[in-house]
């Protein structure tokens, strides 16, 4: 049918493209009083009407026979509305029956209650029916439309792109928003598959394999579990290390910044928002850390083994110069090891919180101000505004600032020693299992900390 | 006398009436409470000042000491007479570590790369985030739920196949490899840009954008015309971040472009390999010899090219931040990230 439609209206479209370029040069003939080629055009345009009206002709055949076919569904289906109608009428009946057949309460009830139920399944069926109907009406009547156009000659054929802009534009706006849905997301999708879903489960499956390249190929073979005994057994990293050690080492770490920088960066946050002098002018140094990149520098400082040692990485932190200024101040040795580990604490806790203060400012300045305001005239204090209000509207936020330190904690996590040490040996199979186990143990911390937070912090409903 | 006495009681008086007043304003409830309060509020300013000043001092005091340090004389390494402002000043390690790093090239490198990321980035994680945010389809939260699963797994589980992926399709060693992966929303921490999108057209009310409907715009038309214009702060947000963490990012960078093809090294991956660079040229151009171990094996000298390296590589970035600052932190505050 379909196939029938198309070639015919590419025919129409064809002879009609014709038979105006034809008309188009017979005009430039007339004007140019050249009478020979106006005849011969003329002709030339004659016979292609006898082609013309043949496949108009056909076309209105066509279309009157579709129309027919609708009318027949449409017919069908205006009994079916019909029948469901008269079926309604009679539940309705029993929906406003007002004594029950055997005259119980109870009886008569139950009878009301299942008519109405099941009249209004039927009426949204009818309304289902209703507008297919109204559908086929529609085009019932478009068909007509262009039938009439066809037997005076007036109706044009439109090109490929404009019937698709109108064929678009006859869909429902909340099916385009479905379909440009899709379209959205259809380049992540297609990203999530090759970059994300493809690597992930090859990390999956080498971990469970010996992996070593060879010659630009990969050889494969089972082994099981046994990469992760040997990672356990037999793998130390740089500082003597086992594995063991070392997640046990950054779990207590992580968890400890974890608590230190969501506080730290409320907090300042909470300060930050706050009018003071130079409000501007600290905002923007606030979140150099975000820009700046100390790891870089840090990384740098590692380099060339021997000749530089620690020594080089320690003379140029602040503790260092802190300490020497302790030292002078001739202050007892452990209380000035204490400030100066508090003190280089403190620089990483920054460097680690910019995008955390980020977070919360933005959290923090979503509040309404008119839930201030009504405290302000009830004569609440600052700290009880905090308390009572800060808080628990930014509570929600919690678990995103936390889920964001521990992801940027993580990739900053000395685990990845052994990943570099297994891939330095070619020990691919080593190294995804490295992986895996970082994936398994970020999963377990953040699903830990997602447990109890919830539990804890999520007064506030979310949108 | 008698005047004199009068003036005094007089005074006496007026002293006592006053102390009363203030007894008296002290021990309604209210002033007691609004006195504790000026008092409470005055030391916490204090400690506000001191704290975030003194934070202040401590994000600065690291890069003013590598503008300090980078800008000595080589010899002076070992001179104790400077602490902070150089006896000479001198631009020696600045041309050292420029060449180290090849400067010039990487900077291009870094700016080419970064710049493609930032505008792919910004490109598909609006789209996505709108999408996610507003068009209702089958499988939206499916998706939004996998995003955030990107975020969660560690790089390392993707990194080695997606590289020998990139091996296999013979695309190493090229900037392609990174702009096909933010292309298709798999970058550097695409996840949390979607995120911030995502949160950021929830908060656009609803009428704005079906006045344009029944104006006549179809999604496409809504998303370009209505919703991209009112997110200016999300737009400049995920703009800065995204090219700074590109700038910053020597895993990707290395792993996939240059380790492979050193034409291609950015400034992130090269100051990673500065020590060792500066270490062999030396070495080769036999120029220990000529220093002397008292500098050579002073770790100071190193730092002092590394510094200056570490100046080079930030400064454009700092530059840029300078400009972009305000508006970058009114977006972040407008943007509501959080939802």
């Amino acid at each position: 049918m379909n196939k029938k439609q198309s070639s015919l209206h590419k025919k129409y479209a064809k002879l009609y493209a014709k038979r105006q370029k034809l008309e188009k040069k017979l005009l430039k003939a007339e004007n140019k009083n050249d009478n020979d080629s106006v005849l011969a055009l003329s002709s030339q345009i004659d016979n292609l009407e006898k082609e013309f009206s043949e496949v108009r002709n056909d076309k209105v055949r066509f279309l009157t026979e579709l129309n027919d076919q609708d009318n027949k569904k449409l017919q069908t289906l205006s009994e079916q509305y019909d029948v469901l109608s008269q079926e309604r009428s009679k539940w309705m009946e029993k929906a406003n029956l007002r004594i029950a057949p055997d005259g119980k309460l109870k009886t008569l009830r139950h009878l009301n209650k299942v008519g109405q139920r099941k009249a209004q399944k039927l009426v949204r069926k009818m309304i289902a029916i209703a507008e297919k109907m109204q559908e086929l009406e529609n085009r019932i009547n478009h068909r007509n439309q262009d039938i009439d156009k066809i037997k005076l000659d007036k109706y044009v054929p439109l090109g490929f792109f404009v019937r698709m802009i109108k064929f678009w534009k006859s869909i429902p706006y909340e099916k385009q928003q479905k379909i440009w849905g899709y379209v959205f997301c259809l380049p992540w999708v297609i990203g999530f598959l090759i970059f994300f879903l493809l690597p992930i489960s090859e990390s999956l499956w080498w971990s469970l394999n010996v992996v070593k390249p060879d010659k630009g190929v990969l050889t494969i073979k089972w082994n099981g579990f046994n990469n992760f005994k040997s990672l356990f057994t037999d793998y130390v990293d740089a500082y003597g290390n086992t594995f063991a050690n070392v997640l046990a080492n950054s779990l207590v770490s992580l968890t400890l910044n974890l608590i230190v920088v969501v506080i730290f960066s409320l907090i300042i946050a909470v300060l930050l928002n706050t009018k003071f002098k130079g409000n501007a002018f600290v905002k923007a140094i606030f979140f150099i850390p975000v820009v700046f990149n100390a790891t870089a520098i840090y990384f740098a400082g590692e380099g060339l083994g021997g000749r530089l040692s620690s020594s080089m990485s320690g003379n140029f932190t602040i503790a260092n110069d802190f300490n020497n200024l302790l030292r002078s101040m001739s202050l007892p040795d452990r209380f000035t090891s204490f400030l100066v580990t508090a003190v280089n604490q403190i620089f990483s806790i920054v460097n680690m919180s910019g995008v955390q203060i980020l977070i919360f400012l933005a959290a923090i300045q979503s509040v309404p101000a008119s839930l201030y305001e009504a405290a302000k005239m009830e004569g609440a204090t600052k700290y009880e505004m905090f308390w009572k209000i800060t808080f628990p509207m930014v509570s929600p936020i919690f678990l995103t600032a936390a889920i964001y330190t521990i992801i940027d904690g993580f990739s900053k996590s000395s685990i990845l020693g052994f990943y570099d040490i297994a891939k330095g040996q070619s020990a691919y199979g080593i190294a995804s299992a490295v992986a895996v186990m970082y994936f398994i143990f970020t999963l377990v911390f953040i699903g830990a900390v997602y447990y109890i937070m919830k539990a804890r912090l999520f007064y506030y409903d979310e949108r | 006398m008698t005047k004199d006495s009068q003036v005094l009681t007089n005074l006496k008086k007026k002293i006592n009436a006053i102390q009363l007043n203030i007894k008296e304003t002290i021990k309604t409830p209210t002033k007691q409470r609004i006195l504790k309060d000026k008092i409470a509020n005055f030391f916490m300013n204090i400690l506000k000042y001191v704290l975030l000043y003194g934070l202040c001092f401590i994000i600065l005091y690291p890069i003013i000491q590598q503008v300090a340090v980078a800008l000595r004389l080589p010899e002076d390494v070992n001179n104790p007479t400077v602490l902070w402002i150089p006896e000479t000043f001198s631009l020696l390690n600045f041309r050292a570590a420029m060449a180290a790093l090849n400067y010039w090239q990487s900077l291009r490198n870094t700016v080419v790369i970064a710049f493609g990321v930032t505008v792919l980035q910004v490109v598909v994680t609006s789209i996505m985030g709108y999408a996610l945010a507003r068009l209702r389809f089958k499988g939206r939260n499916l998706i939004f739920s996998l995003v955030i699963f990107t975020l969660i797994v560690p790089y390392a589980m993707i990194s080695l196949p997606a590289y020998i992926n990139f091996n296999k399709w013979g695309m190493v060693g090229k900037p392609i490899t990174l702009f096909l992966m933010t292309g298709f929303g798999m970058g550097i921490k695409s996840g949390v840009f979607i995120y911030l999108f995502r949160q950021f057209f929830r908060g656009i009310p609803e009428e704005l954008e079906e006045s344009a409907q029944i104006d006549g715009a179809n999604v496409f038309q809504v998303f370009l015309r209505v919703m991209l214009p009112n997110a200016r702060g999300a737009i400049v947000t995920v703009a800065l971040l995204a090219f700074v963490w590109q700038w910053n990012d020597n895993y990707f960078s290395a792993l996939f472009i240059s380790e492979n093809n050193p034409n291609m090294s950015t400034l992130a991956t090269q100051l990673q390999y500065l020590i060792w660079s500066i270490d062999q040229a030396l070495r080769n151009a036999g120029y220990y010899a000529f220093i002397g171990q008292d500098i050579s094996k002073n770790p100071f000298f190193f730092s002092m090219i590394q510094n200056a390296g570490g100046i080079l590589t930030m400064l454009p970035l700092l530059v840029l931040y300078f400009f972009v600052q305000r508006l970058f932190v009114e977006g972040v505050e407008r943007t509501g990230i959080v939802g």
